[in-house]
């Protein structure tokens, strides 16, 4: 792993953190879309990186020569985009939802 | 719904079926090539929600010619029926079955089931558009 | 297989019983009993074999790596409680249709039963402890469902959760126990009943201990006896069978299963006689005093599940004999004695003692029942309950002075509950009660009349069950035990002391009224009841969680995330310092376009914070996804940066779909609270950017993507790794993601739909 980009996804952590622990909503969901980028880059930077060498077995080769990217974080963040998309949108619409009951965004004004 | 741009509508109108195509095309290739069951839903989704956005989500299912939210069930059932096909046969659950057709190749279940993930990005990403649009 | 589809034959009834009780609302209790007395007549033709020595075998492999079979094992033993079990478990269903009436909850009361009939027949045919415990769970969540019942009083809720509470409590420790005795003797009960016993095993105490936790709390021994006489809140035919002639049967079932195993040792004798003493001399004599009709029947069965205990504890051939005879005969005169109950109840509308008087005529075939069945629990010859008495105190005889003493001052006691809860409603003079009384339906007297008679015929002519019962005490003790009863013994110390036991239970119920303000009054002493010990536990544990819960968790959301974050940060940095502290020398050569994109996407995080308006955070994240994607390209990731440009201008569509919708940014926090959180933040990007550069430096397992390198193409027949990974390799990992997708949309589409009503959506 590239030193460079260990610092880069901290700086994702810390950007998604500090929007988690806001009390207006819509901020919650930005901080919500960091912490899956930062995550995403997180899994594919784990085992290494190898530049420009996609996992494509050639036609005609049985199986793929070394030096070539871990397929298997590329497949786990494949689904993980998604997900996150799909908890995203799930978000939005309780926010949504929420504003409508009580016309307020405020996440302190939210306990009972 | 507000009458939607002239430019809007032609580009919509031209551009969703092409990106369906599309979408079908990167689907079937993806056990090879880049692409697959994610990657087309999702372009096929994107290409709907323009679609969508231009004439609103009525229209949308009237061009779909079926609910998206209907979609999500029939793309989860492909995929598990896929995974029962190998069970049924005795085999692990989702172990894939391959035919070799004559000009086509290999087919097998994984396919299958790649369709089944297709539908289902289609059906929920669509549906859920189409939920803040209605919203 | 024919046994497996009988024995849980009821969890198939219990699916179309809706249909039948909508179907034929008046015969539903008929159709119904044909099963549990379909089981009944299976086991009847196939006794004869099974008392001669030949067990029913049948065997399922369920999960053979732990030993989980669900195999069926029926022997005298299983054979006395199956019959019980299935021909009293369809006079009940027959009895609850009328009595029951028009309950809106009637057939709901049929589904738990039926289901109840099949766990209690699986336990007492299972061939498996570990089969055994999943059928005496069931057991135990279906009286819990009986017991509250009547769910809108408060008082059946509690006596529900009580009993639900201890027998669990008890069942958990029992688990433990089978689990030891298990690795050390097999599960198969037919592998530990031929094995040498565990008796000298170096973790005896602790099994038996543990399997003792089980079975005295199951069957309501003191200290646990209190949440029978609550567990009386449950409608009366459902008291009759599980609360007094089958469930809480079990722990002597299994204590008597297990005698082989765990039984007459120093131990064994001392435990069970001494708690099986203590749990029938108390409910012996509290029994009579009761007001409720129904507290005198369940007081006088916690006596007796303390005799079986204790005849158990005696052991031996005449103990053994003595246990089987006497659960039986308590079965074919408690039954009939609580429904007698049910029918007072139903027909006048009470069940106190005192309001109950001169019911002979009005009721006079109850009245037969409730004769039959008081002349067997007193023990009267020829009655089972005699016999079963005489044998009791045989044994007795044979074992201790003491022992005799106990038995005899019980004895007495029963007596006297019998007179009050089975002649004296019927004599003296007719009162006036809350309804004006008639006789009950013919399903509520005939049936308790047969069990009742079979009570009587069967002490008359006990010959017939010898067989049965020899059978029945073989298989308790795996070895012959060929005590014979007969009706005339001659004039042996056990027919004085019986003797006895009936004048002194006459001279009881003569001074009965002079007794009884005595008896009241000594409930004053004991402050410290075990069911108070409950209730102050009880209690206590839930204000201890609710401390619990106030010291961890607030309301803020805010102050919930900083906790976790922090305590991530300090267990994390525990971790690190474990590993060796910070990370070494770390080397790295600039490359220009990562160096750029990075910079690109970091700067764009850091704008979409400090971005006033929320269009342009949701511009700035379109820009960290594309930055995300021109990664994923340069590092071979091709699919991810398809996916990700795709998922990006979605994401950005939906954020404007919503955003004008809502109202602008607020600046919420106070200063002191960003300052907390920047330092939060800052700390865990820190932190993680370091964890990341020690796990480069630390070993770790080689990746598993050389399998799906080495197999892609020639197995799965894909060139596209990532592909195959998804929809071959993993794909049942797959199939859960797209099935979170679905239910995702689905939350999104509820919580959408329907503005105008308040309540539409759902909350998460």
């Amino acid at each position: 792993m590239e030193p460079f980009w260990a610092v880069i996804v901290g700086v994702l952590f810390a950007a998604a953190v500090y929007m988690l622990l806001r009390r207006h909503l819509a901020k919650l969901a930005i901080g919500l879309i960091l912490l899956s980028n930062a995550a995403n880059l997180l899994i594919l930077s784990a085992p290494g990186l190898v530049r420009g060498r996609p996992d494509f077995v050639p036609e005609g080769a049985q199986v793929l020569g070394p030096g070539h990217a871990d397929p298997l974080p590329q497949a786990l963040i494949l689904t993980a985009i998604v997900i996150g998309f799909g908890v995203l949108a799930f978000f939005l619409a309780l926010m949504r939802r929420v504003f409508l009951e009580v016309s307020d965004l405020d996440v302190e004004m939210l306990k009972e | 719904m507000k009458k939607p741009s002239l430019l809007l509508e032609m580009a919509a109108r031209r551009q969703t079926p092409v990106l369906l195509i599309v979408s079908l095309w990167v689907l079937f290739r993806g056990h090879n090539h880049p692409g697959g069951g994610f990657i087309g839903g999702l372009l096929a989704a994107g290409g709907l929600g323009f679609y969508s956005l231009t004439y609103g989500p009525k229209a949308t299912r009237r061009y779909m010619r079926i609910d998206p939210i209907r979609l999500i069930g029939i793309g989860c059932l492909t995929a598990l029926g896929a995974g029962l096909m190998g069970w049924l046969g005795g085999l692990p659950f989702l172990t894939g079955i391959w035919t070799d057709l004559p000009l086509i190749g290999k087919v097998g279940t994984p396919l299958l089931f790649d369709i089944g993930v297709y539908l289902t990005v289609i059906g929920a990403a669509v549906s859920m558009l189409h939920a803040f649009e209605e919203a | 297989m024919m046994l497996l589809l009988l024995i849980i034959g009821g969890l198939f009834t219990a699916l179309i019983t809706p249909v039948i009780c909508s179907r034929f609302p008046k015969k539903c209790g008929y159709l119904l009993s044909l099963q549990p007395f379909a089981v009944a007549l299976y086991l009847l033709r196939h006794a004869p074999s099974i008392t001669g020595g030949e067990p029913l075998r049948y065997k399922v492999e369920w999960l053979p790596s732990l030993g989980l079979s669900l195999s069926f094992y029926i022997d005298g033993l299983a054979l006395l409680f199956a019959l019980m079990v299935s021909i009293i478990g369809g006079v009940i269903l027959i009895y609850a249709r009328p009595y029951l009436g028009k309950h809106p909850d009637l057939t709901k009361f049929y589904v738990v039963l039926q289901i109840f009939i099949s766990a209690m027949l699986g336990v007492v045919c299972s061939g498996n402890l570990l089969g055994l415990f999943v059928f005496w769970e069931l057991t135990g969540i279906t009286s819990f469902l009986l017991i509250g019942f009547d769910h809108e009083k408060k008082s059946s809720r509690t006596a529900a959760l009580q009993a639900l509470l201890i027998t669990t409590a008890g069942s958990l420790a029992m688990f433990a126990g089978l689990l030891i005795m298990g690795q050390a003797g097999g599960f198969e009960l037919e592998t530990l009943l031929a094995g040498d016993g565990l008796q000298r095993h170096s973790l005896y105490l602790p099994i038996l201990l543990l399997v003792l936790a089980g079975a005295f709390t199951k069957s309501a021994q003191f200290p646990f006896h209190f949440w029978l006489p609550r567990a009386m809140a449950a409608p009366t035919p459902i008291s009759a069978y599980l609360h007094s002639a089958t469930m809480v049967k079990l722990g002597v079932f299994l204590l008597a299963r297990l005698y082989p195993v765990l039984g007459e040792t120093a131990y064994w004798e001392l435990l069970l006689m001494g708690f099986g003493g203590a749990t029938m001399i108390m409910g012996g004599w509290r029994s009579p005093f009761q007001d409720d009709l129904k507290a005198v029947l369940a007081y006088s069965t916690l006596s007796v599940l303390g005799m079986l205990v204790f005849a158990l504890g005696m052991g031996g051939p005449y103990g053994l004999t003595a246990m089987v005879l006497l659960t039986l005969a308590h079965s074919l005169y408690k039954a009939p004695l609580f429904l007698v109950a049910g029918n007072l109840d139903h027909e006048t509308g009470t069940r106190s003692i005192a309001a109950l008087s001169g019911l002979r005529d009005k009721l006079p075939l109850t009245f037969a029942v409730g004769l039959t069945a008081s002349v067997s629990m007193i023990g009267l010859p020829p009655t089972l309950g005699f016999v079963s008495k005489e044998v009791l105190l045989e044994a007795a005889w044979k074992h201790s002075p003491l022992a005799v003493t106990a038995i005899t001052v019980t004895a007495i006691g029963l007596v006297a509950a019998a007179w009050t809860a089975g002649l004296k409603p019927f004599r003296g003079p007719p009162k006036p009660t809350p309804r004006s009384p008639h006789e009950a339906p013919a399903p509520m007297w005939s049936g308790p009349l047969v069990l009742a008679l079979g009570g009587l015929l069967l002490g008359a002519a006990v010959g017939l069950l010898k067989p049965l019962y020899q059978a029945a005490a073989s298989a308790v003790s795996q070895d012959t035990v060929a005590v014979s009863v007969s009706l005339w013994h001659g004039f042996t110390p056990p027919l004085f002391t019986s003797m006895s036991i009936l004048l002194m239970g006459a001279v009881v119920i003569a001074s009965f009224d002079k007794l009884s303000p005595l008896m009241k009054l000594s409930l004053h002493f004991d402050r410290i009841r075990p069911s108070r010990i409950y209730l102050k536990c009880f209690d206590a544990l839930f204000a201890f969680a609710a401390r619990i819960t106030r010291m961890v968790q607030s309301d803020s959301l805010g102050v919930n995330l900083s906790i976790i974050l922090w305590t991530f940060l300090l267990l994390g940095g525990g971790v690190l310092w474990r590993l060796g502290g910070l990370p070494g020398q770390v080397t790295w050569e600039p490359k220009w376009l990562e160096i750029v994109l990075g910079s690109l996407m970091a700067a764009a995080a850091l704008g979409a914070v400090f971005a006033k308006a929320f269009m342009g955070s949701a511009i700035l994240l379109g820009m960290v996804g594309f930055s995300m994607s021109a990664v994923f390209m340069l590092y071979g990731a091709v699919d991810l940066a398809i996916t990700q440009i795709v998922v990006d201008t979605l994401t950005v569509l939906m954020l404007v779909l919503v955003v004008h919708k809502l109202p602008h940014f607020k600046n919420l926090s106070r200063a002191r609270n960003k300052l907390h959180d920047a330092i939060l933040s800052i700390s865990c990007g820190l932190f993680v950017t370091l964890l990341i550069l020690k796990a480069e430096q630390v070993d770790f397992q080689q990746s598993i993507s050389v399998f799906y390198n080495d197999h892609s193409v020639p197995d799965a027949y894909g060139r596209n790794i990532v592909n195959v990974i998804l929809v071959d390799f993993r794909a049942l990992d797959t199939l859960g993601e797209i099935t979170v997708l679905a239910t995702a949309a689905m939350g999104v589409i509820l919580l959408l739909r329907g503005n105008n009503d308040k309540r539409g959506g759902e909350t998460s």
